[in-house]
C-alpha cells in the first residue's frame, strides 16, 4: 500500500490514530478505496469483454470485490461505467489543457494538446477503449455522455476567439470525427503503441480548415 | 451449446454457401429476416435485438432463422452487407455518366445520394453508422472495410490539378470518418430528416483537401461545385 491514494477526509499516514475497526482505516477511506477498485474493475472488464458483454459478475471479479459491495456504490452497470467515464474524461481533458505550450499561439497549442491526448491513450489502451471505442454503441446515457465529451474535446482544439463561421459546430464535429476515427481504428487493430505517430497528421487535420494546407503542413512538421 | 431450433435446422446455415437463388421461398424468407433485423436494430440497437424478436417480425420460425444464419451476428452482418451493396449501387451510377473531369460533381452527387438514403431509411442508416462501428467484431471489421472503400474513392481527388502535394496518408480516412461521424450524430439525435442540410459541409469535408487554399475563404468554393 505504498501508493495509497490521497483521499479527502483520510488523515496523512503519519497521523493515523489507533485503528477504529479491524481495517485500521477510516470508513470513508475504505469506501473510496472500494469505489476506486470497482471503477478499475469496470475499465478492465469493459476493455476485455466490450460494454455489452460486461456483467456485474465480470466487474466484481476484476475488482476482487463482492457483488454486495458493488451495489452499495452503484445502481448497476451503466451507473458504474458512467462514474468511470467521468474520471477518464476529466483526466484526458486536464492532460490536454495542462499540456506544455498551453500559453503558446493556437497552432502550437493544438499540437501540444493532441500530443497529450495521444500520450494518455497510448499509455493505457484499456482506458482508451473505454473512452473512445465502447461508449457510442452502448446507447442511452453512456452514448449521450460520450457525445458531450467529444464536443468538449473539440472545443479544446478550436481557435479562440471562436471563428466567425456560420457553422463552427459542424466543423468541430467533422474534425473530432476524423480524429476519433483514426485513433479508434488503431486501437481496434491493437496498435495503441503507435498512436503517437498520428501526431503530425492529426495536427494538420485540425489546422488545415482554418489556416490552409501549406501553413498547416509547416506547423504540423516543426523543424527539429 | 446448441439450441433445439439450431439442431432442427435441417441444412447448414445458407450464408456459408451464399444467398439462396432470387425468387425462391428461401430468398424471400431471407429478405424478410434481414428487413426485420434492420428495423429492430434501428429501433433498439443490436444489443436489444433478439433472434426471437427477429423471427416474430419476419413471420418465420427460429428453425428457418438457423437455416439461413449461424447466429445473430451473422444475420446482422448480412443485413449490413445488403445495406452497403444497395446504397453502393446508388452511389456508383452517377459516376458512370460523369467522367473524370467532373470528379467533384460526382462526389457531391454521391454524397447527396448517401444523405437521401439516410433520410429515407433511418433504420438502415442506424445499423450501418451507429451500431456497426461498435457492434461485434465481424460488424466492426465490415464497417472499417466500408470506410476504406469510401476513403479509396475519395483518394482520386489527389489527381486533381488543384490538389496540394504531400497530403498525409490519413486524409481520406479522416474525411470518411468525419462524414460518418456527422451522419451518426444526426441519427442519434433523431434528426435523420434534417440530414440533407449538412450536404454543403459534407462536400467540404470530402473535397476540401484537394482544393487549392492559397487564400482564406477558398473553401467556400466547395459549396459551388
Amino acid at each position: 500500500m505504498s501508493e495509497t491514494p490521497q483521499i479527502a477526509g483520510a488523515p496523512a499516514s503519519g497521523e493515523v490514530r489507533l485503528p477504529p475497526g479491524r481495517h485500521g482505516l477510516p470508513r470513508t477511506y475504505v469506501a473510496e478505496n472500494q469505489r476506486e477498485r470497482l471503477l478499475n474493475g469496470v475499465v478492465e472488464a469493459v476493455a476485455e469483454h466490450g460494454y455489452e458483454a460486461t456483467t456485474i459478475a465480470r466487474i466484481v471479479a476484476a475488482a476482487k470485490i463482492s457483488r454486495r459491495t458493488f451495489y452499495e456504490h452503484f445502481e448497476g452497470k451503466e451507473d458504474s461505467f458512467l462514474a468511470a467515464y467521468e474520471m477518464i474524461d476529466a483526466h484526458v481533458r486536464e492532460s490536454m489543457l495542462a499540456a506544455p505550450g498551453a500559453s503558446e499561439p493556437w497552432p502550437d497549442r493544438v499540437r501540444a494538446r493532441l500530443d497529450a491526448l495521444l500520450d494518455v491513450l497510448a499509455r493505457d489502451p484499456a482506458v482508451a477503449r473505454c473512452y473512445l471505442v465502447e461508449p457510442p454503441a452502448a446507447g442511452g446515457e453512456v452514448a449521450a455522455r460520450y457525445r458531450d465529451a467529444m464536443q468538449l474535446l473539440a472545443e479544446t482544439l478550436r481557435p479562440e476567439p471562436d471563428p466567425p463561421d456560420r457553422n463552427v459546430e459542424v466543423r468541430d464535429q467533422a474534425l473530432i470525427g476524423g480524429v476519433a476515427t483514426l485513433i479508434v481504428r488503431r486501437l481496434n487493430a491493437g496498435a495503441a503503441d503507435r498512436l503517437r505517430e498520428l501526431l503530425p497528421d492529426l495536427t494538420e487535420l485540425v489546422l488545415a480548415p482554418y489556416l490552409g494546407r501549406k501553413e498547416a503542413q509547416r506547423l504540423a512538421h516543426p523543424e527539429p | 451449446m446448441q439450441y433445439l431450433s439450431q439442431r432442427l435446422a435441417s441444412k447448414p446455415a445458407r450464408e456459408r454457401e451464399g444467398a439462396p437463388p432470387a425468387g425462391t421461398l428461401a430468398a424471400q424468407q431471407r429478405e424478410r429476416l434481414l428487413d426485420a433485423a434492420e428495423d429492430l436494430i434501428g429501433e433498439r440497437g443490436c444489443a436489444g435485438t433478439s433472434i426471437e424478436a427477429i423471427v416474430k417480425v419476419a413471420h418465420v420460425s427460429s428453425v428457418t432463422f438457423y437455416e439461413h444464419f449461424a447466429d445473430k451476428e451473422a444475420c446482422f452482418v448480412a443485413a449490413f452487407d445488403r445495406a452497403v451493396v444497395e446504397t453502393g449501387v446508388e452511389l456508383r451510377e452517377p459516376g458512370e455518366e460523369g467522367g473524370e473531369a467532373d470528379w467533384p460533381g460526382r462526389v457531391r452527387t454521391a454524397l447527396a445520394a448517401l444523405v437521401a438514403t439516410v433520410a429515407a431509411r433511418p433504420a438502415r442508416a442506424r445499423l450501418c453508422l451507429v451500431e456497426a462501428p461498435g457492434g461485434g467484431p465481424a460488424l466492426r471489421v465490415r464497417y472499417e472495410a466500408t470506410l476504406d472503400v469510401a476513403a479509396a474513392a475519395l483518394r482520386q481527388g489527389r489527381l486533381l490539378d488543384s490538389a496540394p502535394r504531400g497530403l498525409p496518408d490519413t486524409v481520406e480516412e479522416a474525411a470518411a470518418g468525419g462524414i460518418a461521424w456527422l451522419l451518426r450524430q444526426q441519427l442519434e439525435l433523431d434528426r435523420a430528416n434534417e440530414v440533407g442540410e449538412l450536404l454543403p459541409e459534407l462536400t467540404e469535408i470530402a473535397l476540401g483537401p484537394y482544393l487549392d487554399e492559397a487564400e482564406p475563404g477558398a473553401r467556400a468554393r466547395a459549396d459551388d461545385v
